[in-house]
């Protein structure tokens, strides 16, 4: 526990203590484990969103549920909001390119009116 | 081991394991009591360490994507002096993230959006040169 709490994600416990002791063990190997992939998830979408430019790519934790599910869900909703610009950019770019001058209110409101 | 040391400090492993599978299920408001002695008390200290880690990595991100997601200017992390080794290169990632973004935004103001954040970092400018990339891409083709 001492470890985990010191930043060690390789730590575990015995895996054949049994009763109490081995619920403990099997719960905080768990636990640990949990920790250790999201660390892992938050490093590789940091790398490959920000730094690669892979805008499409999203963090997942194989199994999330309360506070595991909402950290997972804010770190989407930052890449969402870092990649909207773009992916706006790109569709509006697009639909000009194919020949679509139409106005466009887009997903908020629309870009600012071009100054004359 | 810890059957050795929960009998010689009349440690009771119940409330331990009622904690940690409240926290695995995602309860980050779990917490042992710290009043007991011995053995018992280093396991509640470094147990509410953890929870305590992981409620501020999830109040962290919680915080910068509601601002993101309000519009709002996105800051960085402050810095965690409890988070160390895997707790600090999680809060190193959220950052990393908040510099992207930063980043991002700076150049959509540049090309006509609103600006509303404006902190950077070497890894941002990175960041910009992609999307930049990117944005004339998309012109040019």
């Amino acid at each position: 526990m001492v470890a985990l709490k010191r930043g060690d994600f390789s730590v575990r416990l015995p895996d054949d203590w049994v009763g109490v002791p081995g619920k403990i063990a099997d719960t905080l190997n768990d636990v640990i484990v949990r920790n250790d992939r999201l660390t892992r998830e938050l490093e590789r979408v940091s790398r490959v969103v920000g730094k690669e430019g892979k805008i499409t790519q999203r963090a997942a934790l194989p199994v999330a549920d309360g506070s595991w599910r909402s950290l997972i869900d804010s770190v989407n909703t930052l890449i969402d909001d870092m990649a909207r610009p773009t992916t706006e950019m790109a569709r509006v770019i697009g639909a000009v390119a194919n020949g679509d001058l139409s106005p466009d209110d887009g997903p908020r409101g629309g870009w600012p009116a071009p100054k004359r | 081991m810890l059957k050795q040391e929960a009998s010689t400090n009349s440690f009771d492993p119940g409330p331990l394991l009622h904690a940690l599978t409240a926290l695995q299920k995602g309860d980050f408001a779990a917490r042992l009591p710290e009043n007991a002695t011995g053995i018992g008390r280093e396991i509640a200290k470094a147990f509410n360490g953890v929870v305590a880690l992981n409620k501020n990595l999830a109040n962290e991100l919680q915080r910068v994507g509601s601002a993101a997601k309000a519009d709002k200017k996105v800051s960085r992390s402050k810095k965690q002096p409890s988070a160390k080794g895997s707790w600090a290169k999680s809060f190193e990632s959220v950052n990393s993230i908040v510099d992207t973004i930063s980043q991002t935004h700076t150049v959509e103001a540049r090309n006509g959006g609103a600006p509303r954040i404006t902190r950077r970092s070497r890894t941002a400018e990175n960041c910009g040169r992609i999307e930049e990339r990117r944005f004339l891409g998309s012109l040019a083709r």
